[in-house]
């Protein structure tokens, strides 16, 4: 046993040296590559400053790897920080130099999963055309941020051109969150109506949802039709994502177009009456108006909060809807308008503009609601405004 | 048989179940390590290509309100909330909770932040000590401050839940200071899987002696005080050699109160943190572990390894204790309200590992240890005692705990290297040597005294005066 221990003791000894020695030794090199990089760094950041200014290339393609990856960290950064001419010197610099096609390697030659998604995710940073057509291959890569990875760097690179291919071939995977494509699609600068039609005709209703919030977001009211046909559906997920949709677009003046968003108010799901409250926000008329104050009332919380919070945003006459709610006979919807309107009161000096129209009778609901709560504290406070 | 006799095989017996246990503790350390070593290639790996900037433009990135329980923190309470409105994140709301502080510490906040009552609807899903008042920023549009009847930090937190307006809660302590990009990093997993990712959490690591600015970390540094230099090490061990490993088989039993970000349905589906606990933090993460195991939902609950928080690490002896003392007996609430899960297939790994491994190591481990460190001395006056064994197995324990702390040591600079100076690391290492010496032992020691003496049920602050973040680098204000 004791023999067992001491051989036990001996080996501890040995690693525990082993790993200090080795840390030590890394955390030197570190420091001093952390030096080296600094002057290498210092030098390629000349030399890509005299390109960008007119000058000729100055680095050969046949640079070490390692000052390939150190250029490639530089040309990424930059890219980050400018647009137009000059993101296009950098790419250019990226081709000439060699860093693109050395990346395109890592790509296609690398027998790790993760070198390739970061080749993928450097080359879309680098937004080179020559990569399309290898980082295209990867879409059919079976590693899912190999796939992701290629897939974002395409959009990046050629922006809506491959877009439906690329979300195409991400939905097969059936790994990724919907936000997860979204955020995709939102690196696409143009107009992609043209490209999503394919996926708002989908059968898949997943195809369709993304269509719809991707083209809401980017306000394209050709989007109408699809939110009147889709807001029909059954499909819960399908509803909400037209409701969004219409929140991006806002109110385009068509009366038939609100009363067919009304149709959802009796929906079943909760989160498709908020998202109507929400949409509620973007109609300032008076039956929209009365719409939220009965969507304040609803059995769930989260739809009478989002309707008061809208109601809000329907400037004055969205106040004095809420202050008439300091009546209602709903305990929430009363206590959620008093929130807001305190909130108003307090921050925004509701109270001093005397210029409202219906000043005199939001005055009274208020002075009403106070005396009725007792709120003691804040009728003294709204005494002293309208003194 | 005499009593001596029975004495002896006694002792001979416990020796021998001793050694066992050593071998079984030492060999899960090293399952446990090898497995944080790979989920942390893999996190670093990965992290190379996040796009952490993209992200955080994202139009898609999620809402989250931050909760930040505060009872008598009057010397760090501004700081933090400042260092959390400069946080790398676009949509958050920090919601203060006083939680009846005796001190200044609403004041400072209503000067400050020139805090005014609101009359606010409180969702009240999780019950709750009475809520006195409820403030907003007249300069802060996101920041909430409730001010309510002490309850317990969990009470506390119970009430920044119910007013939360984001989906994802995130709890961080007054004391605590997270880096700039933390809590995007920590977020990441709910973005990547948000069906399954239920809760997250971060690194926490000592900040005493660090150079703080306006609540921002400016420049680690090593503490000059031995206490708070002995907790780095054991901080780095806890979270890069063993949570990191625990969470890659989704058995992670503790996400630390200073730091972890939660969805707020499922608090409330559990019932919120439990208020009559210590370990609230450790007490939820087993609820959630428990409910969600129960309903056969497929959930995940990681731990992000450069996700850091800074955190004042006690540097008083009296403070210390009584911190081990609290944190044990958090432990020991926890296992006594999950018992169920001890040895339960139907809880997975969390029921035949995780819990397992906490019970027998982490709950009964220190008074095991403290009765081996008896029975030596019991060995001594029987005349049993073989000096060389003992010195060469107390060697080898040593050396086991050098090899745990340096590996500790050495993933934190593979990894992070949060430290500039190389003197720093071969300091680490020297207190990675030196804990084994008196560190160590008084830690088995508290412990096995908070066990021995245990009182279920209690929901109070800990009463550790952590001092201030100092602005100059100095020493901690205590």
């Amino acid at each position: 046993m004791i023999e067992l221990v001491i051989n036990g003791v001996y080996i501890l000894a040995i690693i525990s040296a082993m790993i200090f020695f080795i840390l030590l030794a890394k955390i030197i090199y570190d420091k001093v590559e952390d030096y080296r990089n600094e002057k290498l760094i210092a030098e390629l950041k000349n030399k890509i400053n005299h390109y960008l200014s007119g000058g000729k290339v100055d680095i050969s393609p046949q640079i070490s790897a390692k000052k390939k990856r150190l250029l490639e960290g530089i040309l990424i950064n930059y890219s980050k920080q400018v647009r137009g001419e000059t993101k296009k010197q950098l790419q250019e610099l990226a081709e000439k130099t060699g860093v693109i096609d050395f990346k395109v390697q890592h790509l296609v030659n690398s027998n790790q999963w993760w070198k390739k998604s970061e080749a993928a995710y450097m080359l879309g940073e680098l937004g080179s055309d020559r990569a399309i057509d290898a980082l295209l291959d990867f879409l059919e890569a079976e590693n899912s941020d190999i796939r992701y990875q290629s897939a974002l760097a395409i959009v990046k690179i050629s922006g809506s051109e491959y877009l439906e291919l690329a979300i195409t071939k991400l939905l097969e995977l059936d790994v990724y969150p919907r936000d997860t494509i979204l955020r995709l699609i939102e690196e696409v600068d143009e107009e992609i109506y043209e490209k999503m039609q394919p996926l708002l005709r989908a059968e898949e209703i997943e195809k369709r949802i993304i269509a719809l919030r991707s083209l809401g977001l980017k306000q394209d009211f050709r989007l109408l039709q699809w939110i009147k046909e889709y807001l029909k559906s059954e499909d819960e997920d399908l509803v909400k994502a037209c409701l969004q949709a219409a929140y991006q677009l806002g109110d385009i003046g068509d009366d038939s177009y609100f009363q067919l968003l009304l149709t959802t108010k009796n929906n079943s799901s909760f989160q498709v009456r908020a998202n109507l409250a929400q949409v509620l926000e973007k109609f300032r008329t008076e039956q929209s108006r009365l719409e939220l104050q009965e969507l304040m009332t609803d059995s769930h919380w989260k739809v009478r909060y989002t309707a008061a919070e809208s109601l809000l945003k329907h400037g004055e006459k969205g106040v004095l809807a809420l202050s008439q709610q300091l009546h209602s006979s709903d305990q929430f919807a009363q206590d959620m308008a008093w929130q807001i309107l305190h909130q108003e009161i307090t921050f925004d000096s509701l109270l001093n503009n005397e210029e409202l129209d219906n000043y005199q009778q939001l005055i009274d609901n208020i002075s009403q609601y106070l005396e009725m709560t007792n709120k003691e504290g804040v009728k003294c406070e709204l005494e002293d405004y309208l003194n | 048989m005499n009593w001596k006799t029975i004495l002896i095989n006694f002792i001979n017996g416990y020796n021998y179940f001793i050694i066992f246990y050593f071998l079984v503790l030492n060999i899960i350390y090293v399952i446990v390590l090898l497995l944080s070593i790979k989920g942390l290639y893999y996190y670093l790996k990965r992290s190379q290509y996040e796009g952490y900037s993209d992200l955080l433009s994202s139009s898609f990135l999620p809402g989250i309100s931050i909760l930040v329980p505060c009872y008598n923190e009057e010397n760090t309470i501004v700081d933090n909330v400042k260092s959390l409105l400069h946080l790398e994140y676009n949509d958050t709301e920090i919601i203060v909770i006083n939680d009846g502080s005796t001190d200044q510490s609403l004041e400072h906040l209503k000067e400050e932040f020139n805090l005014h009552e609101i009359d606010r609807v409180y969702k009240k899903q999780i019950e709750t000590q009475a809520i006195n008042d409820i403030y907003l920023s007249a300069t802060i549009p996101n920041l909430v401050v409730i001010d309510k009847e002490n309850g317990g930090k969990a009470d506390a937190l119970n009430a920044g839940v119910n007013i939360a307006e984001y989906d994802l809660v995130t709890a961080i302590d007054a004391d605590s200071i997270l880096e700039t990009d933390s809590l995007l990093k920590v977020v990441i997993p709910f973005i990547e899987n948000p069906k399954e990712v239920v809760a997250t959490g971060g690194i926490v690591r000592i900040a005493n002696n660090s150079k703080v600015d306006r609540g921002f970390m400016e420049e680690p540094k090593l503490p000059k005080a031995d206490l708070p230099r002995f907790q780095v090490v054991e901080y780095l061990r806890a979270f890069l050699t063993s949570r990191v490993g625990w969470g890659e088989i989704n058995s992670l039993l503790i996400v630390s109160g200073a730091f972890g970000v939660f969805k707020k349905d499922i608090v409330a589906q559990v019932g919120g943190y439990t208020a009559k606990t210590i370990g609230e933090d450790m007490e939820l993460i087993i609820k959630i572990h428990r409910y969600l195991r129960e309903e056969e939902q497929d959930y995940q609950i990681p731990l992000v390894s450069d996700a850091t928080c800074w955190t004042q690490g006690p540097s008083d002896f009296k403070s210390f204790v009584g911190q081990r003392k609290r944190w044990q007996r958090g432990l020991m609430d926890s296992i006594i309200n999950h018992w169920k899960l001890l040895f339960n297939p139907n809880y997975g790994t969390v029921g035949m590992f995780a819990f397992p491994y906490y019970v027998i190591f982490e709950m009964f481990g220190p008074l095991l240890e403290f009765l081996g460190y008896c029975s030596i001395g019991a060995a001594y006056f029987l005349g049993i005692l073989n000096p060389s064994f003992v010195l060469i197995f107390f060697l080898l324990a040593v050396l086991y705990g050098v090899f745990i702390s340096t590996s500790a040591i050495g993933v934190e600079a593979y990894a992070e290297q949060r430290y500039d100076s190389i003197l720093d690391y071969i300091r680490l290492f020297l207190y990675g040597v030196l804990e084994n010496f008196g560190y160590r032992q008084l830690n088995t020691i508290i412990r096995a005294f908070s066990l021995i003496g245990y009182t279920p049920g209690s929901n109070e602050w800990g009463t550790i005066d952590k001092g201030k973040f100092d602005n100059d680098n100095s020493d901690v204000e205590l």
